[in-house]
C-alpha cells in the first residue's frame, strides 16, 4: 500500500455533465445540489453522504491521503434495501454486490486520474452516482428509483447525428463522436436507406431512373412513394416487390404504395426506428432519421430485452422500452432519459442508464438476424413435409452461430464489433484527457471494453472480412495427361454459415489450370450451379444453335446431370432430416464449352461445336477470362462450384427474395469450420500444371441485380494458384 | 503478473484479489524471503530473512523517501561441469516470499531467485539441468525458442510432469545463438505467474563482445484479469497492467559509465501484459531467434508476452527506458508512459562506436500463396474462451506436416485480441504481415498476430515430435488457444 499523489482536497469529482468537447467541464466541486439545471443535480442530491458538513474536505491540500480507502454503501431501491445491486468505483472496474440488507463496502482507489466516484447499479434503475469525499467516511447512500413499465409511443426516438459536425446534445453523436462516425460508416445506418432494399419492397428498380431507359427494361413508369419522403414522384416498377406481392389486386395498373396494407414486417427490422407504435409498419413510413439513420443509437439503447420466441424486429424479440416518465429537467427532453447498454458504470443522468447484459450476447443479434418465415404472397403455402412448423429459415446467422464450434465461445461481437484501441470509453476518452475523468467524460475501460460500432462484414470490405473468412488448398495430381485437381473451401474464419444472411447472396468458386500460360481445356468435374447464372438455359435434344437474345462473344457451357449433391447443410440440410434427393442440388459435371463467333437472328455459330450434354447454359465469361473480373456474370457450368442458400417461389423461381419463398431447394452453404472438396479434371499439356482458384462472394444473383440495375461488384473472398 | 495471493502488505491490510490459496505468511512458514527493492549482497537479491529495511513501525502512515533500487542481471546459474562444451545446472522449484514495491509476495522461484539464475551456454553446447521440483504441485520446464528434442520440452502432452519432491534430468544439444527463456509447461497461467521464469543465454563465440551485458525481465505487477462472466464487469482483455516490474523491482536505476558498450537482453514474461519498449537511439540488434538480419532502429520495440529483443547501448549519457504504453489490442493504449527503469551516468561523456555485428542481410524467403496448414484465432474476453480453428485444447486436430519439409502455415485472427503464436521446438520464418512481406529476413518462434490480420510463416519442420502450438497471453493458453502441429 503506498500513498496517492492526490491530495484529499482534490480527491473530489468532477460533476461536469457535459460532454467533454463542451468547454470546461472540470469543475471540481462537490455540489450536489447546484439548483441549475443540470440533470447531474437530482443524482447526487440522491446520492449522498451522511455527512456533507465537509464539502471541500476540511484537510490540508497538501496533507497525503491512502491510495485505498472504505466506504461503507447502502443502496436502496424506492425506498427499500436493495441485495445484489452492483457497487462501482468510476476506473477500476472492481464490483461489489450489497448484501440483503443492501450494504456493501467498497475499497476506493484514490490513484485513479480524475473524479473519485462510486455508482450503484442494477437492472430496474438508472445507475446513480456518488462523489467520494476522502475525510468523510460516513456511510454514503444511493437511493435508485425503479424505472416506470410500460413502453411510450410518444416518445420520439433521438438521431445519432452525422459525422463531421458535432451537433447538439439532442443527438447522441455529440459526446459519442466515435461511435457515430463508425456506425455512419456501418450498414446499420443503411439498412432503411439502401436502395436495394427500397426496390424489393416496392419493386422498383431506382436505377433505372428515366421512363425510356425503364420502359426499355419492361417496367413501368408510375408515380409512387420516394423513399425517406413524403413525396410522390414517378419511378420504375418492375419485377417483384413486397409490396405488389403480398397486397392482392395491386400493382397491376398503378404503384402499389399508398394502397397496400399487408407491409410483410420488413419494417420491423429495416426501419425499426419509425416513432409511434410498433409492428404492422410500412417501411415507407420511415422518413427522416427513422430512414436515414436505419438501425441507430437510440433504438439499440431503448432495446429493454429480448424475447426469443418472437419474431424478428421491434414487434417482436426485440423489446423496446422507452422511458414513460416525463422529463425532471427540460435540459434533457420531454422524458427522463433513459438508455439500456452493457456496462453497470455508467452513472450520467443525461443518459439514464440502465445495465442489460443482453447487449454482449448473439440473442440481441438475433433480434433481426434470424429470420424464420412462413409464406406471405397471398394463396402460397409452404410444403409441410419439408417445413412442419410451418416456416422455413430465411435468415439464420443466429441459428447458424447457435450450431457451430462458436456458440457460447464467440458471440456475434466478438467479430463484428472490433475493439477501439484508440480510445479509453465510449465518450471519447483519450489518454490527454485522463484527468478530466468524471461522470461526463466516464472512466478509462481496459482495452477491448470499448467496441467499434461498425458491424463489419462484407458491406463494409475494407475491414477484410471476407477475406478472413474463407481458405481454399489445392490438392493436385497428374496421370496419362490428365490433371486431376481438388478445391477444398474451409469455413474458416466466420461464426456463422458462408454466405449468411441474406440469401440473395452466394459463394462462386472458380477453377482454371495452367501450363506455361496456356489454359487446360477441363474435361470433366464440378462446375458452377445454376445459381451462378445464366442468360438461356436449354436441356438437350434442344435445338442447341439456337439461342434468341444470344450475342457474340457469349459462352455456352454444357454439362451432364449426375445425380446429386450430397452435402451436410443447415437444419435439415444436414440433420438427416432430408435425402439426398431433398437436398436438391443437382451434381452437374463439365462437359465442354463454346464461344458464339456469329449471331444471325436466334441462329449463333460457335467457335468450336458444342459437344453432347444434358444442359446447354447460355452466359458469359467467368473470372479469368472477364476483363472486368469482379462484375457479376452468368457462369452456370463453368469449372468450379458454389455455395448458396436457393430460396424459390410458388412458380419454382430461384434465387427469390425472401418475402417471395415458399422453398429452400437446397442449402450447400458452408457451415463454421466446415469444407467442401470439389474435384475438377483438365487436359494437361505439362507435368506440373498450375492451378488457380478463386472463390468470389456474390451479393445478388445475377438476373435480379440486371434487371434491378444494382452495383453488384463481386469480392474476392480469396485466390491462391499452386 | 497478478496478485495471486497477497500473504500481507507492508505499511497496511490487503486481501487477495483473486485467490490463490496460500494465507500462511513467510515468517510463518519460514520460507525464504526475497527482496527484490533492497538489494542483498548477492547478485540474485534473494534474501534469508525479513527486509531489515522495512519501517519499524508499520502503523506509521507517513511515506519515507527510500532510494532507488539498482537494477542488475538476475544471478547466473553455476555450471557444475567443467567439460567447456557441456554446461550443466541444478535448478530448484520452490515457494518463495519475495517483495515487490513494498508488498510481501508469496511466489514461486527457481534457486530461490526471481527472475530464476539466468543459465549461459554458447552455441553447440550441450545443457544439462538437474531439475527438482520442490512444490507441492507437478510442474515442468519448457525452454521457450530452443529446439530441444520433443521429450525434452517440458510439455505434458504424450508426458509426464514433474511432481512434488520428484527429479528430471533434462538435456539437450544448443546449436542456437541469441536469448531464451524457461518457464513451467504445467499450469502455466498461475505458475510463471507465481514467479517461474529465467533466461537463458546462448552466446555465440562469433560475435564481438560487448563490454557488459544487462540481463532484464519485465513482468507485469498487479495486472487485471477481466476474464470473467461476471455481468457487471468491463468486458475488457486480460493485460491491463498497472506496474511494470524489471527483474523484479520497479523503477531502478542501471549504474553505466560513458563510453560503455552493453548488450541487453529483455525478455517480456508477463502473462498478457504488452509493452513498447523504447530508449533514445533505440539499437535493435535482435529478436526470438538471435541477431536481426540487419540493425534496426525503430523508435520504441513491441514486446508481446514471451517475447525477447537483444538491444545495443552506446553509453554517453543517461537515458529512461520507458514502456510506452501498448496492448493486447495490437495497438498503443490509452494510458500514460513509464519509466521502467533508468541508465544512470554520473559522468556523461562520448558516447562508443557499435560493434560490428554480424548481420547477415537475408531478404525473406519468398511465399508460394498457397497453404499448408491454416490455424484461425478466435475467442472473446466475457466468455472467456479461445479457440483455434474453432477447437478447445485439449479437444483438437492434430495438424500434420511431413519431416523435413518447408512448410506454409497462416495465421488468422478474427478476434479483437492480439494472439502472440507460439511454436515449440522450431523457429520460424515471417513471409507476410497482411500481404506484405518483411524488409528483411525475420525468424521467430512466437509472432504478435494482431487483431483481424493475416500472417504466413515459413516452418521448417525439422524436428520430429507432437509440439504445441499456442497464443502466449497464458489466460487464452487457458481458455483453450493451444493446438498441437505433429512433425513426423
Amino acid at each position: 500500500m503506498g500513498w496517492s499523489p492526490r491530495s484529499a482536497a482534490t480527491a473530489l469529482g468532477l460533476l461536469g455533465l457535459a460532454c467533454a468537447d463542451d468547454g470546461p467541464v472540470a469543475q471540481t466541486s462537490t455540489s450536489t445540489d447546484s439548483g441549475s439545471e443540470s440533470a447531474g443535480s437530482e443524482t447526487f442530491a440522491t446520492a449522498t453522504s451522511t455527512s456533507e458538513s465537509e464539502s471541500d474536505s476540511g484537510t490540508d491540500e497538501a496533507e497525503p491521503i491512502p491510495e485505498q480507502i472504505e466506504r461503507s454503501v447502502l443502496v436502496l431501491l424506492d425506498g427499500v434495501p436493495l441485495q445484489g445491486a452492483i457497487v462501482i468505483q468510476g476506473g477500476t472496474g472492481v464490483v461489489v454486490h450489497t448484501d440483503a440488507d443492501g450494504r456493501a463496502l467498497a475499497l476506493i482507489d484514490t490513484t485513479i486520474q480524475g473524479a473519485l466516484v462510486l455508482m450503484a447499479s442494477d437492472e430496474r434503475a438508472r445507475t446513480k452516482a456518488s462523489e467520494i469525499l476522502v475525510n468523510d467516511a460516513s456511510e454514503i447512500v444511493f437511493e435508485l428509483e425503479s424505472i416506470e413499465p410500460g413502453d411510450n409511443e410518444a416518445y420520439e426516438f433521438n438521431p445519432a447525428g452525422v459525422p463531421e459536425n458535432p451537433g447538439t446534445t439532442a443527438e447522441c453523436g455529440h459526446c459519442h463522436q466515435a461511435f457515430k462516425d463508425q456506425w455512419f460508416g456501418s450498414p446499420h445506418r443503411r439498412s432503411a436507406s439502401n436502395p436495394v432494399v427500397q426496390d424489393i419492397y416496392a419493386g422498383v428498380a431506382t436505377a433505372l431512373a428515366d421512363q425510356a431507359t425503364c420502359e426499355a427494361a419492361g417496367g413501368q413508369w408510375w408515380v409512387g412513394v420516394v423513399p425517406g419522403s413524403d413525396q410522390l414522384a414517378p419511378r420504375c416498377y418492375i419485377g417483384t416487390g413486397a409490396l405488389p406481392d403480398l397486397n392482392e389486386a395491386c400493382g397491376d395498373l398503378a404503384a402499389c404504395d399508398g394502397v397496400a396494407t399487408s407491409f410483410g414486417a420488413c419494417a420491423d427490422c429495416h426501419a425499426p426506428a419509425i416513432d409511434g407504435v410498433v409492428g404492422g409498419r410500412d417501411l415507407h413510413d420511415a422518413i427522416g432519421a427513422s430512414f436515414e439513420g436505419g438501425v441507430h443509437c437510440d433504438l439499440c439503447h431503448k432495446v429493454e430485452s429480448i424475447d426469443l420466441d418472437g419474431p424478428a424486429g421491434v414487434a417482436g424479440r426485440l423489446r423496446l422500452h422507452r422511458p414513460v416518465e416525463p422529463s425532471p429537467s427540460p435540459s434533457v427532453g420531454p422524458w427522463k432519459p433513459l438508455a439500456f447498454g452493457p456496462y453497470a458504470d455508467v452513472p450520467n443522468p443525461r443518459m439514464g442508464a440502465s445495465p442489460r447484459q443482453h447487449f454482449l450476447t448473439a440473442e440481441f443479434c438475433s433480434g433481426c438476424h434470424q429470420h424464420d418465415q412462413a409464406a406471405l404472397v397471398p394463396g402460397a403455402s409452404l410444403d409441410l413435409a419439408r417445413w412442419p412448423d410451418g416456416v422455413f429459415p430465411a435468415h439464420s446467422t443466429y441459428e447458424e452461430w447457435r450450431a457451430g464450434p462458436f456458440f457460447e465461445i464467440a458471440p456475434c461481437s466478438s467479430c463484428h464489433m472490433p475493439a477501439d484501441p484508440t480510445l479509453g470509453n465510449g465518450a471519447d476518452l483519450t489518454a490527454d484527457k485522463l484527468p478530466m475523468q468524471g461522470v461526463a467524460l466516464g472512466w478509462l475501460r481496459p482495452p477491448g471494453a470499448t467496441r467499434e460500432h461498425t458491424w463489419v462484414g462484407p458491406r463494409t470490405p475494407a475491414s477484410g472480412m471476407l477475406q478472413l473468412a474463407a481458405a481454399i488448398f489445392i490438392d493436385k495430381a497428374v496421370a496419362d495427361g490428365t490433371l486431376t485437381t481438388q478445391i477444398t473451401v474451409r469455413n474458416a474464419g466466420a461464426g456463422h454459415a458462408i454466405p449468411t444472411g441474406e440469401p440473395l447472396r452466394s459463394l462462386v468458386l472458380f477453377v482454371q489450370a495452367r501450363c506455361d500460360g496456356e489454359v487446360l481445356t477441363a474435361i470433366d468435374g464440378d462446375v458452377i450451379p445454376e445459381f451462378g447464372g445464366w442468360l438461356d438455359r436449354k436441356p438437350g435434344p434442344e435445338d442447341w444453335s439456337v439461342w434468341p437474345g444470344a450475342a457474340i462473344g457469349d459462352v455456352v457451357r454444357v454439362v451432364t446431370e449426375d445425380g446429386w449433391v450430397d452435402y451436410e447443410g443447415f437444419g435439415p440440410f444436414g440433420d438427416g432430416s432430408f435425402d439426398v434427393t431433398q437436398k436438391g442440388l443437382p451434381r452437374l459435371r463439365v462437359v465442354g464449352q463454346s464461344r458464339v463467333i456469329s449471331v444471325n437472328g436466334d441462329q449463333v455459330s460457335f467457335d468450336v461445336p458444342l459437344p453432347v450434354g444434358d444442359v446447354a447454359y447460355r452466359g458469359r465469361d467467368g473470372y479469368f477470362e472477364a476483363g472486368e473480373p469482379l462484375a457479376a456474370a452468368a457462369v452456370a457450368g463453368a469449372p468450379g462450384f458454389g455455395f448458396a442458400r436457393v430460396l424459390a417461389d410458388e412458380n419454382g423461381m430461384t434465387m427469390v427474395p425472401h418475402h417471395r419463398a415458399v422453398d429452400v431447394v437446397s442449402d450447400n452453404r458452408i457451415l463454421p469450420q466446415q469444407e467442401w472438396t470439389s474435384t475438377h479434371v483438365f487436359a494437361a499439356s505439362c507435368v506440373d500444371p498450375v492451378v488457380d482458384a478463386v472463390l468470389l462472394h456474390r451479393p445478388y444473383p445475377v438476373a435480379l441485380a440486371r434487371e434491378r440495375g444494382w452495383d453488384d461488384a463481386q469480392q474476392i473472398m480469396v485466390e491462391v494458384s499452386k | 503478473m497478478r496478485r495471486w495471493c497477497w500473504v500481507f502488505v507492508l505499511l497496511g491490510a490487503a486481501g487477495c484479489s483473486d485467490s490463490g490459496g496460500g494465507s500462511e505468511t513467510a515468517a510463518e512458514s519460514g520460507e525464504t524471503v526475497a527482496s527484490g527493492e533492497s538489494e542483498s549482497d548477492s547478485e540474485s537479491g534473494a534474501r534469508e530473512d525479513l527486509p531489515g529495511d522495512l519501517p519499524s513501525d508499520p502503523s506509521s502512515d507517513l511515506p519515507t523517501e527510500e532510494p532507488r533500487p539498482e537494477l542488475r542481471s538476475p544471478a547466473e546459474a553455476e555450471d557444475l561441469d567443467p567439460d567447456p562444451d557441456v554446461v550443466r545446472v541444478a535448478l530448484t522449484a520452490a515457494p518463495l516470499a519475495y517483495e515487490i514495491g513494498g508488498e510481501l509476495v508469496e511466489g514461486w522461484a527457481y534457486n530461490g531467485q526471481i527472475p530464476g539464475p539466468t543459465i549461459r551456454v554458447e552455441r553447440g553446447d550441450t545443457l544439462t539441468v538437474e531439475f527438482h521440483n520442490g512444490l507441492d504441485s507437478a510442474t515442468t520446464i519448457h525452454w521457450h525458442g530452443l529446439h530441444v528434442p520433443f521429450a525434452m520440452d517440458g510439455v505434458t502432452w504424450q508426458g509426464q510432469a514433474v511432481g512434488p519432491g520428484e527429479d528430471f534430468e533434462y538435456s539437450f544439444e544448443i546449436d542456437q545463438a541469441g536469448t531464451y527463456w524457461y518457464h513451467p509447461h504445467v499450469d502455466t497461467d498461475r505458475q510463471v505467474d507465481l514467479g517461474l521464469y529465467g533466461v537463458i543465454v546462448a552466446e555465440d563465440p562469433a560475435d564481438p563482445v560487448p563490454d557488459r551485458e544487462l540481463v532484464v525481465v519485465f513482468d507485469s505487477w498487479d495486472e487485471f484479469s477481466f476474464d470473467s462472466d461476471d455481468e457487471s464487469d468491463h468486458h475488457g482483455l486480460d493485460g491491463t497492467v498497472i506496474e511494470w516490474t524489471a527483474n523484479g523491482l520497479i523503477d531502478p536505476v542501471f549504474p553505466a559509465a560513458a563510453g560503455e558498450r552493453i548488450r541487453v537482453r529483455a525478455v517480456n514474461v508477463a502473462n498478457a501484459g504488452y509493452m513498447a519498449l523504447s530508449w533514445p537511439l533505440l539499437r535493435h540488434i535482435g529478436g526470438d531467434q538471435g541477431l536481426l538480419a540487419e540493425l534496426s532502429e525503430p523508435e520504441s520495440v513491441v514486446l508481446a508476452p514471451s517475447d525477447r529483443m537483444d538491444g545495443e547501448w552506446l553509453i554517453g549519457a543517461g537515458f529512461d527506458v520507458i514502456g510506452l504504453p501498448y496492448s493486447l489490442l495490437g495497438a498503443p493504449a490509452v494510458a500514460d508512459e513509464r519509466r521502467l527503469f533508468e541508465v544512470q551516468v554520473d559522468a556523461p561523456g562520448a558516447a562508443p562506436v557499435g560493434l560490428e555485428l554480424p548481420f547477415d542481410g537475408a531478404e525473406p524467403t519468398p511465399d508460394p500463396g498457397w497453404t499448408d496448414v491454416l490455424y484461425v484465432f478466435h475467442g472473446d474476453p466475457h466468455t472467456g474462451y479461445w479457440t483455434i480453428n474453432g477447437e478447445l485444447f485439449p479437444d483438437i486436430t492434430i495438424e500434420s506436416l511431413p519431416l523435413g519439409e518447408w512448410a506454409i502455415v497462416e495465421l488468422r485472427n478474427v478476434s479483437q485480441s492480439a494472439h502472440p503464436f507460439h511454436l515449440h521446438g522450431h523457429g520460424f520464418e515471417i513471409l507476410s504481415v497482411d500481404g506484405v512481406a518483411p524488409e528483411f529476413r525475420r525468424l521467430e518462434d512466437t509472432f504478435d498476430v494482431a487483431p483481424y490480420s493475416i500472417v504466413r510463416i515459413g516452418v521448417l519442420a525439422d524436428n520430429p515430435g507432437d509440439w504445441m502450438a499456442h497464443c502466449h497471453i497464458l489466460p487464452h493458453v487457458d481458455g483453450g488457444m493451444m493446438t498441437v502441429l505433429r512433425v513426423e
